[in-house]
């Protein structure tokens, strides 16, 4: 159950990520204005990848966190 | 700048270096530590995907296109967010299957087939010499720049392809190289196939580009600039490269588009991937450390590929360096020498990560899915009679790895000096794409075929070669421009750049989008057409349904036939040496509670084990080839698990069963009809019966009462009147009493309750008797009755009382339709074998053919019932044939309508007048 939830948090993210770096959403970001001395455009594809990475870290580690407690007891109730 | 001897001496101590780790990690490995074991140095490993083609290509693309370098990467990003649960589903297959290289999983997918993995494998090899070769490009073209006094015009690779084969340094790279992979990617031949030595070497070398790809972007960043700031805002100041700020590559949206498609199916498919991902994998669980942790380090490696770029185009004039070469030439003008040093092993150990895994990964291909197959084919080779393999294998190994580097050397050596290190490496990613459908489909789709997947890689690299490949010779010079130009024999439809006049793409995406419609459409078509053999079939459903019952699965398999354990234990031995073949044998025992000691024949579960242990060896194709040299009776077996798994053959059993139950019915069913019918017209007879009878019964009662009324109102009637009515009255008795009795015999008989009194009966008495009890309607209607019996009659089986009340009910009725006066009736008898038959006939009006049987129903009288209805009940001849039969004879009538009928029954002899006439 919950291991299909983290499948289609995953995918939602993916459906994201297509969207957020698709040539003609960029185009809003391809201007010559700096932002702190960075292309406004360059800032946009790095932050949108380091959102990425953060989602995917908070969703795996999560899911794999609950994993490992699903599992722990498993040893000790196979011994018996 | 630097001497020659430090810069190639720094190289090798590097390598040294690396050689040293992966010595260690195998050590490691071999005590059971391993360092392979830990989901960090995996998602390090998933890093080779950074060649020297990202250390450098990256910085040169940026600086003639800005971010159009990004997609390559973001691309794996947004792939390693489906890796959860896609890669899992393959790595979950691979495992089960034991596969060792994507030319193992394609040909496993579709039935274990030799040609598919053969196709898969010259595909990868086609296809990744010139990305080796962009490798030693790289490598080769980083030393000179370090080497060679000034940096202007440094790295232009036509340099080397001019320079004598003895002095290049990219010959002594790849050899280098290839001695690194020969070492520790062919130690020895295991079942798992893992090598946990160049691992841990990958690993390591994921960090040093990383560190030293970082340490040179900080250093020119802000040691040579004042930051990220600085470096920006004087490019917009520059008009000539200020557009690069806002620009998203030359080849615009679908240029974009295709990069991002191209390096989504190249962080799946690349061989080197999947030998890091699938083969190398230890821990299913380490994948999603990896999700998130690759991703991560693609960002850190781009985050300072375009400052780079940009320092680079503000510090050179432009055209005086190659961009490519940025990466090394801005720490020179910087007068860094330890940051250039660093920046040239970065740029070393990308090039080597790439070159080792990738070629270990080709090796195991062509070793396991197009060498040994062929060679096991080769009966003369007496390759399945022959002791110990491994050393066989082994050296085919080392072959492919030399011949792989080799080869990657020859197309930089001819055609490298070319193209930019980018376009290269494209070039390869669009042909990997190719397996993209094969591999999808197959573990998503099980109607996937066998052919269909052969035709849509085939159609896909055909489309590939002539719209890439081609080209890429041709703009080396190797084919005529004119092929560019004007297309194949000058028809403007063939243009390799704009195939059947599709425009308006750059070449890579114009190939992309035909070799992929080609491919997964022809996939798909063919699939839907043909049919998958068993093997096939099975292999289709372990792949789609691997994460459903994964162990039910594997003990449903193929074999069936017999094996003995020592033939396969010596099969296994001869692949992998006797040693491990001992321990994996020892260790499947024990983990199933078997005495090896005492195993004579082996059980399906030890025979998939071996052709696992076998496949991770050779690659599942030819391992079942091995496996079914030694059981005996297999090919039977196939045909068996057919019958088992066909579920056409299932259904079609089943509805031949429906089919044949549906017919059962159905003649059940009639036969109700029939009986119903039946049922029905009884139950309708039986109306009949009761309303002939109540009718019968009230025509004389009204007649007994209406002359009683008479006789009892009109005291004074005359005498002789009187006496006539009196007569009425008794005969009308007569008759409801006889009809009363007949009805009773009737439903005697027909209940089985009559008291019969069967005995010997003397014919002609009977008759006599008859003729007198009818006498009387006889003379009244002046018929002449012929009843003379001859007097040797034997004597009959019969009831005396009712046999004549059969022959009375015949005479009268045979007197009531002769015409007085020239009415004839004559009884005959004759003998006919055990029975004497007796015949009425009459010359009355006859009866018709259709009413020659009704007549001997009840109350069945022939002729119209109103105006013609004759005397008598209608019950005589029904009662007749009742007793007839139970006397064991028959009763019918035979006429031709107007000359008279004839009545004609048998009686069988009585037995003591059968002996007694045998006496005589």
């Amino acid at each position: 159950m919950r291991e299909s939830r983290t499948g289609e948090r995953l995918i939602a993210i993916f459906l994201f990520g297509c969207l957020a770096i698709d040539p003609p959403l960029m185009a809003i970001f391809r201007t010559e204005i700096l932002i702190a001395g960075v292309p406004v455009l360059f800032l946009y594809l790095f932050a949108v990848w380091a959102v990425l990475i953060g989602l995917l870290a908070l969703i795996i580690e999560r899911e794999s966190r609950s994993e490992r407690e699903r599992n722990v007891p498993d040893p000790a109730a196979s011994d018996e | 700048m630097l001497p020659a001897w430090l810069v190639l001496g720094a190289g090798f101590g590097y390598l040294c270096l690396l050689f040293e780790i992966a010595y260690w990690g195998d050590k490691r490995a071999d005590a059971g530590r391993s360092v392979v074991a830990s989901p960090y140095v995996y998602a390090l490993s998933i890093a080779v995907y950074c060649t020297a083609w990202t250390f450098y290509g990256s910085v040169g693309r940026a600086a003639t296109s800005g971010v159009d370098f990004l997609p390559i990467y973001l691309g794996p990003t947004l792939v390693a967010v489906l890796w959860w649960p896609v890669m899992r589903k393959i790595l979950r297959i691979s495992k089960s299957n034991r596969i060792t290289s994507i030319a193992d999983f394609v040909a496993s997918r579709y039935g274990k087939s030799q040609l598919l993995g053969g196709l898969v494998t010259v595909i990868a090899v086609v296809v990744i010499t010139p990305y080796i070769a962009l490798q030693l490009k790289a490598v080769s073209a980083s030393y000179h720049v370090l080497s060679e006094s000034s940096y202007a015009g440094a790295g232009v690779a036509g340099d080397d392809a001019a320079s004598s084969i003895l002095g290049d340094t990219a010959l002594y790279v790849a050899a280098l190289m290839a001695t690194f992979a020969i070492l520790y990617g062919t130690r020895h031949i295991d079942a798992t196939e893992r090598h946990d030595g160049m691992v841990t070497a990958i690993a390591f070398e994921s960090v040093v580009k990383l560190i030293a790809f970082l340490a040179v972007g900080l250093f020119v960043t802000y040691s040579m600039f004042d930051g990220l700031g600085d470096i920006f805002s004087r490019v917009a100041a520059r008009p000539d490269i200020a557009p690069l700020l806002t620009s998203i590559g030359t080849s615009g949206d679908s240029g974009w588009i295709t990069l991002m498609i191209l390096s989504m199916a190249a962080i799946l498919f690349l061989p080197r991937q999947f030998q890091v991902l699938v083969v190398e994998n230890v821990d299913e669980r380490h994948l999603g450390k990896a999700v998130w942790l690759f991703p991560l380090y693609l960002l850190l490696i781009n985050v300072f590929v375009l400052p780079l770029a940009f320092a680079g185009l503000l510090s050179f004039e432009p055209g005086s360096v190659d961009p490519d070469t940025f990466v090394l030439t801005l720490p020179m003008l910087a007068d860094s020498p330890v940051i250039t040093l660093l920046a040239f092993i970065g740029g070393l150990s990308a090039a080597t990560g790439m070159v080792i895994v990738e070629t270990i990964a080709l090796s195991t291909m062509i070793c396991n899915d197009l060498v040994m197959p062929i060679l096991l084919r080769m009966p003369w080779l007496r390759l399945t009679q022959r002791g110990d393999l491994t050393r066989l294998l082994i050296a085919i190994r080392r072959g492919s790895i030399v011949l792989i580097l080799f080869l990657g050397y020859l197309y930089f050596r001819l055609i490298g000096g070319s193209y930019a290190l980018v376009t290269i490496g494209l070039l390869s990613f669009a042909a990997v794409a190719q397996f993209a459908p094969a591999i999808i489909g197959g573990i998503y789709w099980r109607g996937g075929t066998r052919a269909g997947a052969l035709a849509g890689l085939s159609l896909g690299f055909a489309i590939w070669i002539y719209t890439l490949l081609l080209p890429s010779f041709a703009r080396s010079g190797w084919l005529s421009e004119a092929f560019l130009t004007d297309g194949l024999f000058g028809i403007a439809l063939l243009n390799p750049y704009a195939l059947f006049g599709l425009t308006g793409f750059d070449p890579l995406a114009h190939a992309l989008f035909w070799s992929l419609i080609g491919n997964a459409g022809v996939y798909v078509a063919v699939s839907l057409t043909t049919r998958q053999s068993p093997t096939e079939r099975i292999q289709a459903t372990r792949f789609v349904e691997a994460f459903q019952q994964p162990a039910a699965r594997d003990r449903r398999g193929l074999w069936r036939g017999q094996a003995s354990y020592r033939d396969l234990h010596a099969l296994v031995a001869r692949f992998i040496g006797r040693e491990r073949a001992d321990r994996a044998f020892a260790g499947h025992a024990a983990a199933r509670g078997l005495n090896l000691a005492k195993l004579a024949a082996a059980d399906v579960p030890l025979l998939h084990f071996t052709e696992r242990l076998l496949a991770g060896a050779i690659g599942a194709a030819s391992a079942r080839v091995m496996v079914a040299s030694v059981v005996k009776g297999e090919n039977l077996g196939l045909e068996e698990v057919m019958a088992i798994l066909d579920e056409a053959s299932q259904v079609i059993e089943y509805s031949r069963q429906l089919e044949q139950k549906s017919a059962e019915l159905e003649t059940a069913s009639a036969e109700l009809r029939a009986v119903n019918a039946r049922l029905k017209e009884l139950d309708r007879l039986k109306d009949d019966f009761i309303a002939t009878v109540t009718h019968e019964l009230r025509t004389p009662l009204t007649s007994i009462r209406s002359f009683s009324e008479i006789l009892h109102d009109n005291p004074d009637i005359p005498a002789e009147q009187r006496r006539e009515f009196l007569g009425i009255i008794t005969k009308e008795s007569g008759r409801l009493t006889r009809l009363i009795n007949q009805v009773l015999d009737l439903a005697k008989i027909d209940a089985g309750r009559f008291d019969w009194q069967i005995g010997p009966v003397d014919l002609r008495g009977v008759v006599a008797d008859a003729a007198a009890a009818v006498g009387g309607l006889f003379s009244d209607k002046s018929v002449t009755l012929a009843a003379g019996l001859p007097d040797d009659l034997p004597q009959v089986r019969a009831d005396r009382d009712q046999l004549m009340q059969v022959f009375i009910n015949l005479l009268s009725n045979a007197v009531k339709f002769c015409r007085s006066g020239t009415g004839r009736v004559a009884v005959t008898v004759r003998r006919l074998g055990a029975a004497l038959e007796i015949r009425v006939v009459d010359n009355g009006p006859g009866i018709a053919a259709q009413d020659l049987d009704t007549i001997f129903e009840k109350f069945r009288q022939v002729g119209d019932a109103l105006t013609n209805k004759p005397a008598g009940s209608g019950l005589g001849l029904p009662i007749s044939r009742r007793i007839i039969e139970h006397f064991g004879g028959r009763i019918w009538a035979e006429s031709r309508p107007g000359h008279g009928a004839v009545f004609i029954f048998t009686i069988p002899i009585a037995a003591q007048a059968q002996t007694l006439e045998a006496a005589k």
